[in-house]
């Protein structure tokens, strides 16, 4: 009996090489393990066989079903292999082909770079002020010591809806509206649309974009306002970037400061945008007059502040080198689509 | 302003400066300019000659051939110049000589002659037409004097002087002068300069023999003065006179007018000579123009003036606009024998008026209207009289009037060194500050160590406060050396709220694939009839602007549909086979026609989309999903079809727990058309205010469920009307507190269903926080749903 087990174990060990599918394994299954299979054929024999001898042979019938199922497990993992892989092989796909068309949208350009500049100052520690785009000749001019006469004041410079009310020249009404509603300290921009008499050409809107920023509170100095936006610089333009403060007249600041920025194109170096000067020309800024405080009823002798603006619309283009102020109102999304 | 570096030099001496350091260092100090002029740069190998032969060409009628001494040669040039003669002293502009207008000079040769180069015009010397003499207008220019020739044209006369343009802010009208100049160059290199004379002179003297002045209105005119010359005799000025004025971008007409230019540019102050044997009865009066009084001004055009304009005026007319322009009828001609000078103070605010009513702006005006010292009048007449007599124009007459009957008082203004700390962070001292201030000419009348008592020039009509001389201070310390600090005291940034919202608005549609756009405030008013909405009344109470740029730039706009529309149309001309779009912007609408308050400027949402991909529910699942995300529940879409913009049979008003937020729905043809767009357009328009009233960020957590739930499904048959809403309506009424979502998955209309009817198949899901249900307990629900549909809208169960 013995001999026989052992000559099953060796026909069944030689018999799996061959094997290669499922089906195959399947029926060498049953062949040695099934209920009539071989080794059961065997077992039957056991009757015969003396009390001794039984747990001995009993052992090694149990040996070899143990080793020939070891055969079976190993060979079956193969096939599972090799049958996953012709599988897997079949549903090869062309990774090139396009994939599913789902298109993000886009912000516009003047957005994407305000988003840009609000959220440096809310770094800085400001909040964003707004207010309407038709405002009072009072928010616009009058309080901000602009002069009875000044020409930027008359029909050809300006919007009007009437003696009293005009579309805003600049944002800095909103800031005359915060400090009229607030006590310092005060920290804010004022970003919007502003509106000037001018014809629409490659460099002209009639419509355009400013952002201003005011901070008043005790002991704020010319010094603060160089710091302020010799940071904001460096952080829009790059951490290289210079500033540089010139002498400026403004009647709502003084004193007042035009600020040119390091070309941030050529690094100084001169280039067209900078007209080979290595500057470029980005904002207007200064002292807030105390006449302007006074008249939003602020103590002047109390408060200082500084206020600055740039404007948007010419950051964009330079920032994204765009030549022509119409594509922004134009709106293609050729256009659109690159921001 | 325009300052010849040389003219400049003569007040101040900075010879020895590098230019684009005196520019910067100018530029720094406060005085800002749109750069240097170099009329030498681009003009090279340029040389006196002396014409010593001109013939006619033989085989060309308009041109002279001519024989040019160069000092070391003769050369031979072909020019068609008609003002040229035999002895004149011409720039000669060699073989390989470049000109400022872009020529390069070439040996050539004009009809079978050879010319060895070209005269020079001023023209292409680099000066514009509009300096340039009358004499010289089509011509060459020719010498004052004799030179040895063949030297460089720019080593002998100034013409090749650096001229930098300054940009004179509205603040520092003193500035637009060369003395003005000049001081800010002192103070900026601390340098002195050398004053003009300043003697008093103001004596009656002879004058009144020859010549008498009433100034009747002395509001407008705080002082005139002038005085009077004889035997005058009119020839061109100098060279040196006639090219700084040309520099300084003035043209030379001849000795009289030249000096009043020219020392209106020296010392800021306008001067105007009048013919005096023009002058009636020899008696000017200054007065208020008669309404409707008419004046022909020197460049031939009548004017008729207001009772507010200051005429300067004869007996019997008026002989010139005070402080804008003279008259025709006193003109200088060369016929002139005997002339009064002008020199005067007019009200700025007047001169503004008048110039901006005639639409008349002179160098005079210009300078009136910015404010001149009244002091400028003793300079100027100073300065002229040196002039005349040094020109030997005439017989100067001894004295001048000069009625000036309220003299102005200088201004005192108290400076501490506190306040300079406080508004510029720098510690200076009193005595550093006095330097600085004195280096501008301001008076330190005392000081200690914490004040300076300065007396303010009459020149500086800016400084009136404290801070107007800290300003000054700031610009002479150098804004460079102010310190660089950041403002103390802590301060936290963030958008508000309604911004969050706002930017959610945004994020969120361009997460789905829309463009966001921009558009103008203002539209034309036929914006409104082109959707179709001639009938809405609060679309059509405009905003008007009085002085629009265009009819179609006249009204703010009251909807964004209009510019959306348009720019959906403009993209699909352009080829681009489609587009989703959004703009949140402003609109406005007037509280009253005429508009006497500010109008209601709302912000609104306005999308906008055609193409293959776009109908209207794609349009609906936009809003659907920014009123989820913004947390606003109950949004409920209500068909309507009376708003003649859009298809009535696809359009809905977007509401939320009975209020209207916007509306949605496909254009309308006819709009369509009006817009020349051949696709069809889904639109919706809602209003961000309530948005932003109602949206809901905060969040709070819920559990998520226990146990699970039984889904089942409904199949009905209902009347094609029967809309989608009332059915969950029903459905969600009846279901009871366990039915938690429905959902419709299937809409049928076919052969196997009668006409004028549908299928719609629902998926309710139903489940309990309690425990696990039962299908019982799902049947009760699920039987009152089915008898309530088949009771309120005829449903068939299938």
């Amino acid at each position: 009996m013995k001999d026989k087990l052992q000559l099953i174990l060796k026909n069944a060990e030689n018999e799996i090489k061959n094997i290669i599918t499922s089906e195959q394994l399947d029926e060498f299954r049953v062949k040695y393990l099934g209920k009539k299979g071989e080794l059961k054929e065997i077992l039957k024999g056991m009757g015969k066989i003396t009390d001794e001898e039984r747990p001995l042979m009993g052992k090694i019938a149990n040996e070899t079903r143990e080793k020939i199922e070891t055969h079976i497990d190993i060979v079956k993992e193969k096939i599972r292999a090799v049958e996953l892989k012709h599988q897997l092989m079949k549903e090869d796909i062309d990774v090139t082909l396009p994939s599913a068309d789902i298109n993000r949208g886009h912000k516009h350009p003047l957005n994407v770079v305000l988003d840009e500049i609000k959220d440096i100052f809310i770094g800085m520690g400001y909040k964003i002020a707004e207010g309407p785009e038709i405002d009072t000749v009072y928010n616009n001019f009058d309080a901000l010591n602009s002069p009875k006469d000044h020409p930027s004041r008359s029909l050809s410079d300006t919007f009007y809806i009437n003696e009293e009310l005009l579309l805003r020249t600049q944002t800095s009404p909103v800031q005359v509206r915060t400090m009229k509603a607030n006590d310092p300290p005060i920290k804010v921009i004022s970003p919007g649309r502003c509106f000037r008499y001018d014809e629409l050409d490659a460099t002209h809107s009639p419509m355009f974009h400013q952002i201003e920023g005011l901070v008043v509170d005790k002991d704020i100095t010319m010094a603060d306002l160089k710091g302020t936006l010799d940071l904001f610089a460096k952080r829009l333009f790059g951490e290289n970037t210079k500033t540089k403060f010139r002498p400026h007249y403004f009647p709502f600041t003084e004193p007042s400061a035009e600020v040119d920025v390091s070309c941030f194109k050529c690094g100084g170096e001169g280039c067209k945008f900078c007209s080979n000067t290595g500057w470029i020309e980005i904002l207007g800024c200064g002292m807030v007059h105390p006449n302007v405080l006074e008249e939003c009823d602020i103590d002047s002798k109390k408060y200082s502040g500084f206020a600055f603006g740039m404007g948007l619309d010419r950051i964009t283009m330079l920032k994204y080198e765009i030549d022509d102020i119409r594509l922004f109102f134009d709106n293609d999304i050729r256009f659109i689509k690159q921001f | 302003m325009k300052v010849p570096v040389k003219w400049l030099n003569e007040h101040v001496k900075i010879d020895d400066i590098d230019i684009k350091f005196l520019e910067d260092r100018l530029i720094m100090s406060g005085s800002n300019t749109e750069g240097v002029k170099d009329f030498s740069k681009n003009n090279t190998d340029i040389v006196i000659g002396k014409v010593i032969e001109q013939v006619k060409h033989e085989d060309a009628d308009k041109l002279f051939v001519l024989q040019i001494d160069l000092g070391e040669e003769i050369t031979q040039i072909v020019t068609g110049a008609k003002n040229v003669k035999v002895g004149d002293y011409v720039p000669v502009a060699k073989v390989g000589a470049n000109l400022a207008n872009g020529l390069k000079i070439k040996k050539g040769k004009l009809r079978g002659q050879v010319s060895n180069g070209m005269l020079c015009s001023l023209d292409e010397l680099g000066f514009e037409k509009s300096v340039i003499p009358k004499i010289f207008d089509d011509g060459i220019y020719i010498l004052q004097g004799e030179y040895e020739l063949g030297t460089p044209l720019f080593d002998v006369v100034d013409i090749g002087d650096n001229v930098i343009e300054f940009e004179i802010t509205p603040n520092r009208p003193d500035c637009l002068s060369i003395e003005g100049m000049a001081r800010e160059t002192q103070a900026t290199f601390k340098r002195e300069r050398k004053k003009l004379s300043d003697q008093n002179i103001f004596e009656e003297k002879n004058v009144k023999k020859y010549f008498d002045v009433e100034v009747q209105d002395s509001d407008l005119c705080p002082r005139y003065s002038g005085f009077v010359i004889n035997n005058v005799q009119i020839k061109p000025s100098p060279q040196w006179m006639q090219v700084r004025l040309m520099l300084a971008g003035v043209r030379p007409i001849n000795n009289i007018v030249d000096i009043t230019n020219y020392v209106m540019l020296e010392t800021g102050q306008p001067i105007h000579p009048f013919d005096l044997d023009l002058v009636d009865d020899k008696k000017i009066i200054v007065r208020r123009a008669f309404d409707g009084e008419k004046m022909t001004t020197l460049d031939s055009v009548e004017r008729i003036l207001k009772n507010d304009d200051l005429v300067i005026a004869s007996a019997h007319k008026a002989i010139g606009i005070a402080g804008v322009m003279g008259g025709e009828n006193t003109e200088i001609t060369e016929n002139t024998k005997n002339i009064f000078v002008e020199v005067a103070n007019f009200n700025k605010t007047a001169i503004r008026m008048t110039s901006k009513h005639l639409g008349l702006r002179t160098e005079a005006s210009a300078r009136f209207e910015k404010g001149i010292d009244i002091n400028r009048v003793g300079k100027a007449v100073n300065r002229l009289l040196e002039l005349y007599a040094q020109l030997n124009v005439g017989e100067i007459v001894d004295g001048m009037i000069d009625i000036y009957p309220t003299r102005k008082e200088e201004d005192i203004v108290i400076l501490t060194t506190q306040e300079v700390k406080r508004i510029l962070g720098i510690d200076l001292s009193t005595s550093k500050m006095k330097e600085m201030l004195e280096s501008l000419e301001f008076k330190v009348l005392s000081l200690d160590d914490n004040h300076l008592k300065i007396q303010v020039p009459s020149f500086r009509m800016d400084v009136l406060k404290e801070i107007d001389m800290i300003e000054e201070v700031a610009r002479m310390y150098g804004y460079d050396n102010i310190p660089v600090t950041l403002p103390g005291g802590v301060e936290f940034g963030e958008y508000n709220y309604r911004q969050k919202i706002e930017n959610t608005v945004k994020s969120t549609l361009v997460s789905q694939g829309l463009y966001e756009i921009s558009t103008y405030s203002f539209v034309s008013p036929t914006a409104i009839d082109k959707i179709n909405r001639s009938d809405d009344t609060s679309l059509n109470q405009f905003v008007r602007l009085i002085n629009p740029l265009g009819e179609e730039y006249s009204v703010m706009r009251t909807t964004l549909l209009p510019n959306m529309m348009e720019v959906l149309t403009r993209n699909q001309n352009n080829g681009n086979s489609e587009m989703m779009a959004f703009e949140l912007g402003n609109t406005f609408i007037a509280k009253s026609i005429p508009v006497v308050d500010l109008p209601d400027e709302r912000k609104s949402i306005c999308i906008g989309a055609y193409g293959k991909k776009v109908d209207f529910f794609k349009i609906k699942s936009f809003v659907e999903l920014l009123f989820e995300v913004l947390g606003i529940k109950n949004v409920k879409f209500e068909k309507i079809n009376d708003i003649l913009t859009y298809h009535p049979g696809r359009l809905a008003k977007i509401i939320v727990d009975e209020t209207l937020f916007g509306i949605i729905g496909e254009i309308h043809p006819d709009v369509m058309k009006n817009f020349g767009i051949s696709s069809r357009v889904i639109a919706a328009e809602i209003d961000f205010e309530k948005i932003a009233e109602n949206s809901n960020l905060a969040k709070l957590y819920e559990p998520v469920p226990k146990y699970p739930s039984i889904q089942r499904d409904i199949a009905i048959l209902v009347k094609d009307e029967t809309t989608h809403s009332e059915i969950v309506d029903l459905i969600l009424k009846n279901g009871g507190k366990n039915l938690v979502d429905v959902k419709l998955f299937d809409i049928y209309r076919g052969v196997q269903i009668k006409q004028g009817y549908k299928s719609m198949a629902y998926s309710m899901t139903f489940r309990s926080d309690e425990k696990t249900l039962t299908d019982e307990e799902v049947q009760k629900p699920y039987d009152k749903i089915l008898r309530v549909l088949e009771e309120t809208l005829d449903a068939i169960r299938r």
